[in-house]
């Protein structure tokens, strides 16, 4: 998966000499609408070779490889789920910046749910308690 | 040779420091003055020798003595004095080294001065405070040792990451390590107390202008590593939710909800094993943020490279979270508490109501920080949580925080009702929502979706409502002494700094939310050719080189003026750097701040010979409050340390 993904890289390095500048052609001929849902992607896909920032952020090579996959992706008229499964399906689940909403995942989303649920039915609890006086 | 003595230096440090433990413990079973005395004298020089070894590297570093190891890794010598310092801690022997010299200062300082109603505590104090000095001494001689030679010397240095080379770099780790340092001082007092078996008179007093100052430093130092990033790392934004940021916020966070409970303490005697928890936790928190950097267990822009101190730090953590827990489960319940009482809807159930929501969000904080660990643990594949997930329950804390500084000060201590009744609620609501229009209206709601505005309209008028609140409250004070404001300021200092601190988190919070909108652009332009961003009118003037002491730096001269190409209003010059000590090139981001938004340029791409360049546009709304908030949270707290009342008896 890896090899493949390096040989796609060394690739398209290849064959664009100055992928930024084509990347930035790409971007400019997107419609309003397009460029809305482009910015939207690209903000959920980490970057791969950075720490902490999306792909949108990154200035890095293979940041730009991606947005330049959701630009072909969106003018093929796919729509987001389809297209973030279209990632998810290359890089696994790690290309997300927050872990989806499936399987084990859900704990990430659970955990804070219930730390405030049973925290805020303890404080409760221990504020309106029938006991002593004022 | 100068290495040597270094060496030396630390372990006497070391030494001095065990036996201070036993000496202290020892006084206590043996009822003997002057081995207390003498353990005292030592934390003093524990203090002196670490002090002296930290002189020595800054010295070293100073003569380019590449015959050390960390010196040679982190200096050359066309490195900037300032920089040359600042080098000091640019890795992780250093920097542990600069912390270990932090704790020993404080933990002399407050060992000398403890007050004579906290007097029977001094045994433990010095024993908890020296048994971690101890630890970390050892570590310095072992795992992590500045002083280590290279053999052979080398001619010249690797130079320092030029990451680091930046005014922030002198100030950001040094503050920020104060600040958990000092959060060390209300531990020993937590594990004092314990010991003891009961608080002393003086114990509130003491913790809270301690907390107070480990608060006003972690902040500082928090606010000092965002702005850093903001300029240095060229994204965009000041804070990513990183696995380090997010381990200094969390000791800030349980230093905030110790600062209230500390308050209750104070006034009623309530939530005294709640302050030794959260004393214990802060302190745990801000070692568990070193260990994950440190241990290179969890990547993030702030690793040091992996070393094999992370089980050193392991073991310190687990023994630290085992013995503390032990002593409190077997202490604190003896601990004599006031009658269980009914707290109803007052000014001090809504005290505990933020300090509900400031360990929820220090709880959700730690979880998503370590989230990657329990992930692969549990399904074998290591996913990293990023800004997104924080930045989902972030606002809803902010507005839990407004709603509990409006209500707040609108009720009283051990009574129900809101001051002047409850049509208070309604003026100071009436108040808020002029105010949020008028902030509408200035600070332009930019390009989001429907649920972006609909929050951060909410949140605004919750931070105007808790300021009209605060405001209602202020006056109420005020009417209650006729408007005398002199004495008012004189007899109050504290309730003032407070307020003003209260200001700026309520600041803080809408600049916060600045985050959820804002623009950006790229865009190629060519010498003479303008864009728009906002309005501004941005135009290339030229692709210009500049050598200054140690790189070279080709910047794009970008003039901003106003719309129609009206006034110049800026002139900025986002750069591209190359030092020759790496092969890489470092964003040198420019920005434009008004006090509602900021124009942040970055040079993405340049062609010198075609006057060509790419640039990254971004207009970020409120940043300027962010910065603001800060320094109205720094002055409030000074003016609370200040404050005579709060000064201990000697």
């Amino acid at each position: 998966m890896i090899k493949t993904l390096m040989c796609f890289f060394a690739f398209s390095f290849w064959t664009h000499a100055d992928p930024g500048a084509d990347l930035l052609k790409q971007e400019t001929q997107l419609t309003d609408d397009q460029a809305l849902l482009y910015q939207k992607i690209s903000d959920q896909l980490r970057c791969p070779t950075c720490t902490g920032i999306s792909v949108r952020q990154s200035e890095s090579l293979f940041s730009q490889q991606i947005r330049s996959a959701v630009i072909d992706q969106i003018e093929q008229k796919k729509a987001e789920p389809e297209i973030m499964q279209f990632f998810i399906e290359r890089y696994g689940q790690w290309i997300l910046r927050e872990p989806p909403k499936q399987g084990l995942h859900w704990l990430a989303w659970l955990v804070p749910a219930l730390f405030f649920s049973l925290g805020g039915l303890w404080v409760a609890r221990f504020l309106f308690q029938k006991k002593g006086s004022i | 040779m100068f290495g040597d003595i270094g060496f030396v230096l630390l372990f006497l440090a070391s030494i001095v420091s065990l036996y201070s433990v036993a000496a202290s413990l020892l006084s206590v079973r043996l009822r003997h003055a002057a081995l207390l005395q003498s353990a005292k004298l030592g934390s003093a020089l524990v203090c002196g020798l670490t002090l002296c070894a930290a002189l020595l590297l800054f010295f070293l570093f100073y003569e380019h003595d590449f015959s050390l190891r960390y010196v040679q890794r982190n200096s050359s010598t066309d490195l900037p004095l300032r920089y040359l310092l600042a080098a000091f801690w640019a890795a992780l022997e250093g920097s542990h080294l600069l912390w270990t010299l932090l704790l020993s200062s404080v933990s002399a300082v407050a060992i000398w001065t403890v007050n004579k109603d906290n007097r029977p505590l001094l045994p433990y104090l010095i024993a908890a405070l020296q048994s971690v000095l101890s630890w970390m001494l050892i570590l310095a001689l072992t795992y992590s040792d500045p002083f280590a030679p290279l053999f052979p010397a080398a001619a010249q240095g690797v130079g320092l990451n030029a990451l680091l080379q930046n005014f922030y770099m002198t100030i950001h780790p040094p503050s920020l390590f104060t600040g958990y340092t000092s959060l060390a001082i209300p531990f020993a007092y937590s594990i004092a107390a314990m010991c003891h078996g009961s608080f002393t008179p003086g114990w509130t007093r003491t913790v809270r202008r301690w907390t107070l100052f480990a608060w006003a430093f972690l902040i500082f130092g928090i606010t000092l590593g965002g702005r850093w990033a903001y300029v240095e790392l060229g994204w965009g934004g000041y804070w990513a939710w990183d696995p380090v940021e997010n381990s200094s916020l969390i000791p800030w966070l349980f230093a905030t909800a110790l600062l209230h409970t500390l308050t209750v303490q104070a006034k009623m005697g309530h939530l005294g094993r709640m302050s030794l928890l959260l004393s214990l936790f802060g302190f745990f928190f801000s070692y568990l943020g070193t260990f994950i950097t440190r241990s290179g267990i969890i990547s993030s822009v702030h690793s040091f490279a992996q070393s094999p101190i992370g089980p050193a730090y392991l073991g310190f953590l687990f023994f630290l979270a085992f013995s503390a827990l032990l002593l409190y489960a077997w202490r604190a319940p003896k601990l004599s508490t006031p009658a269980p009482r009914n707290w109803g809807i007052s000014r001090e159930s809504s005290l505990v109501f933020t300090q509900f929501l400031l360990i929820l969000f220090a709880m959700i904080v730690s979880f998503g920080t370590l989230y990657p660990i329990l992930s692969e643990a549990l399904t074998g594949e290591r996913f990293n949580i990023q800004a997104p997930y924080f930045n989902t329950f972030a606002p809803y804390i902010g507005f839990g925080l407004a709603a509990g500084i409006g209500f707040g000060n609108l009720l009283r201590f051990q009574t129900n009702r809101p001051i002047d009744g409850f049509k208070t609620l309604l003026y100071t609501f009436a108040a808020a929502l002029p105010l949020s229009l008028l902030y509408g209206y200035f600070t332009g709601v930019h390009h989001s979706s429907l649920s972006s505005f609909l929050l951060q309209s909410t949140g605004i008028v919750f931070c105007m409502w808790a300021f009209t609140c605060l405001v209602w409250d202020l006056h109420h004070r005020l009417h209650a002494l006729s408007y005398q404001t002199k004495p008012f300021f004189r007899y109050n200092l504290s309730y003032i700094g407070s307020w003003i601190a209260h200001v700026g988190v309520l600041v803080g919070i809408i600049g916060f939310l600045g985050n959820y909108r804002g623009i950006e652009k790229t865009v190629t332009l060519h010498t003479g050719d303008h864009t728009t961003l906002l309005g501004y009118d941005i135009q290339l003037d030229g692709v210009r080189f500049k050598q200054t002491e140690n790189t070279g730096l080709y910047y794009a001269a970008l003039s901003i003026s106003a719309p129609g190409g009206g006034t110049l209003l800026a002139q900025i010059n986002p750069a591209r750097a190359k030092y020759p000590t790496s092969e890489d090139w470092f964003n040198e981001v420019d920005t434009w701040s008004t006090f509602w938004h900021d124009l942040y340029a970055v040079l993405a791409r340049f062609d010198a010979d075609k006057q060509e360049a790419t640039l990254q546009l971004y207009l970020n709304p409120t940043v300027r409050l962010v910065w603001s908030s800060i320094a109205l949270m720094i002055f409030g707290a000074l003016l609370c340390l200040v404050d005579r009342r709060y000064r201990s008896l000697r």
